[in-house]
């Protein structure tokens, strides 16, 4: 049981630690995944078409790459050391069969530190040829994507542990493979790799869309910042690709919600009863036992048909399962402001197409540049709203049907003194990164 | 299991002779800061993480069956290691990539000092560990190891020349 100390409720400061590390880890893991990819797909522009232009675009965002790592490299080892010692829990129950994975990340994580080093230290070695290069940012990549996949199957298993039998208190007739390629894991994977693509290429955007606001180099004919434009396009194009296979893995993960985590999709959608043409919620709060207050209006049918392609699906409603067994109610406000995020993100990618492929009279490119500059910071909300409810939407468990994330929690009381430590030098990390990045990019400039 | 044991040792001692050689180099420079980056590591400093990480987690992994207690044993001392990581992280951004000036100010001497207390901390831990499991001695999670050494030899030979060329270039 965790008690009460100077700095607070053990279980409390645990959460607050967990949840704030994985937050602000997760900016780093977006770019982490993104910019290995858009770093060799700018190289392979820069040999391709022979422009020195798209080879200076791709070692500057590879140096960006660089720094982003070192706050990567350290927020990913208080994770790793919290999921290890703040939540023994979860391991002592499940290590014998998700603790491969643990051990995967390892590997991909030396191949993505290794070669970053190597690509970083042989940009203009004239012994590297071109290709070579290419091919340890290609490694980047597989190293990161690796890693994500090891990671991302952890926290499928974590919410719906298979490859195993529960026996008498004991697991049993382990089958490594089938817990870490999962169902769960390919959807899930598959739907955070999207999301952060498409993120992290929308912010990059935003900052290209800002300079060339700022320089009112509103006309493409402008060949001083032709190239900039180029990038954006680029960009945009590479968000909006991901953006539409999005849209493919989130009826995927909707289905599968419905079908293997349905008590989470019960209290995102405040879905109380087991019936048949289910409406999809949108706005309110859940008020007493089973009810909805607040504005709030209702699309018939439309739960039961995200759910199983049918308004005559029968979605399970919250009342089919234990008041103990139920996540917090809120995660249904935050479902509603992620997809608010993600409307405006509709929105202004819908006006990024018409403004720069259309071009309507009515509307110019410097509206188009100030919608594409914010619109990375309401994908970036969405993405760190989507693990909110996927972790808070798992409560009261660490590992779904087995173990509570209170079971889960370390014996010793020493995380409260850290709890509260580790979310302020996040802080200090990210405000000195910020600098660094800002500085790097000015003295690129002035290069 | 004493493969279990070499799988953790060899990499911690990887590390530990690694971040000593950091230590030495911020001490080092603190008499010559206009030295720059040229003074400390700068791309190897992933790869000296990236051993800690292994250590850490084939540690764990191995011996899943005790974590509740071998974590407790290592809690504080691994957590003020990972607290003085992210100092020197914080310190290492400033003086590398946001600072201008190379006069030695506090933050030199903060980011020695956060190699000195991660170096310690991390020497109790290991030694903390050992401890319990030379106390305890814990079953260990062997049937990993078929699908994992095969891996890490994989890895290791891929990996090896870049190591080279990088601490080369160094």
């Amino acid at each position: 049981m965790h008690s009460i100390s100077l700095f607070g409720d053990a279980l409390v400061a645990s959460r607050v630690l967990m949840g704030d590390s994985l937050g602000f880890h997760i900016i780093f893991v977006l770019f982490s995944l993104t910019l290995p990819i858009l770093v060799c797909w700018f190289e392979w522009l820069g040999i391709r078409k022979k422009d020195p232009k798209y080879t200076a675009t791709a070692k500057l965002w590879s140096k960006v790459m660089a720094v982003l790592v070192i706050t990567g490299v350290i927020s990913g080892t208080i994770i790793a050391l919290q999921m290890s010692l703040v939540w023994p829990g979860i391991l002592q129950f499940g290590g014998k069969v998700i603790g491969l994975p643990f051990l995967f990340e390892t590997y991909a994580f030396l191949i993505e530190a290794v070669f970053l080093a190597l690509y970083m230290v042989t940009w203009n070695n004239k012994r590297v040829s071109p290709y070579l290069h290419l091919t340890f940012g290609l490694f980047i990549v597989f190293g990161a994507t690796l890693s994500a996949f090891a990671i991302t199957a952890i926290n499928s298993w974590m919410n719906y542990p298979t490859g195993f039998d529960y026996v008498n208190g004991q697991v049993t007739n382990i089958h490594v493979w089938s817990a870490i390629f999962s169902r769960t894991a390919f959807i899930e994977f598959s739907h955070s790799m999207l999301a952060y693509y498409m993120t992290a290429s929308l912010i990059i955007a935003g900052l290209y869309a800002f300079k060339l606001l700022r320089h009112r180099s509103k006309d493409r004919a402008q060949k001083q910042y032709a190239h900039d434009w180029a990038i954006l396009n680029n960009l945009v194009v590479f968000a909006i690709v991901a953006f539409l296979l999005l849209f493919v893995t989130a009826d995927l993960t909707g289905k599968y919600l419905a079908k293997y985590e349905p008590v989470k999709l019960a209290a995102i959608e405040l879905n109380y009863n087991t019936q048949g043409n289910v409406p999809l919620i949108i706005g309110g709060v859940a008020s007493g036992t089973d009810g909805i207050s607040g504005p709030h209006f209702e699309i018939p049918g439309a739960l039961s048909f995200l759910a199983g392609s049918s308004t005559n699906t029968v979605v399970l409603g919250l009342n089919d399962f234990n008041a103990s067994d139920r996540p917090p109610l809120y995660v249904h406000t935050l479902f509603d402001i992620k997809m608010t995020a993600m409307n405006i993100l509709v929105a202004i990618l819908g006006l990024y197409v018409l403004v720069r492929w259309f071009k309507p009279k009515w509307l110019n490119n410097a509206w188009a540049l100030i919608a594409v500059g914010f619109v990375g910071y309401f994908a970036l909300l969405s993405v760190e709203l989507g693990w909110m409810l996927t972790e808070i939407g798992r409560q009261p468990w660490a590992v779904r049907g087995y173990v509570t994330t209170t079971e889960a929690l370390t014996k010793t009381h020493d995380i409260t003194s850290f709890g509260y430590f580790f979310p302020l030098s996040y802080v200090v990390l990210f405000a000195v990164t910020f600098l660094a990045l800002v500085k790097l990019v000015k003295s690129e400039r002035k290069a | 299991m004493i493969l279990a044991y070499i799988l953790f040792l060899v990499p911690l001692l990887l590390f530990v002779t690694a971040f000593l050689y950091e230590t030495w180099l911020s001490f080092r420079r603190l008499r010559n800061p206009k030295a720059g980056r040229t003074g400390y590591v700068n791309a190897t400093w992933e790869i000296t993480h990236t051993l800690l990480i292994l250590t850490v987690v084939v540690l764990l992994m191995m011996f899943t069956q005790s974590i509740t207690d071998l974590a407790s044993a290592i809690f504080l001392s691994t957590f003020i290691a990972a607290a003085a990581l992210v100092v020197r992280a914080v310190c290492y951004i400033y003086i590398f990539y946001v600072r201008t000036g190379t006069k030695t100010d506090a933050i030199d001497w903060t980011f020695f000092l956060s190699h000195v207390v991660a170096a310690l901390f991390l020497v109790i831990t290991v030694l903390e560990a050992l401890w319990f499991l030379f106390k305890n001695r814990p079953e260990a999670n062997t049937q990993f190891l078929p699908y994992y050494i095969p891996g890490l030899i994989v890895v290791i030979a891929l990996t090896a020349l870049p190591i080279l060329v990088v601490y080369k270039t160094k």
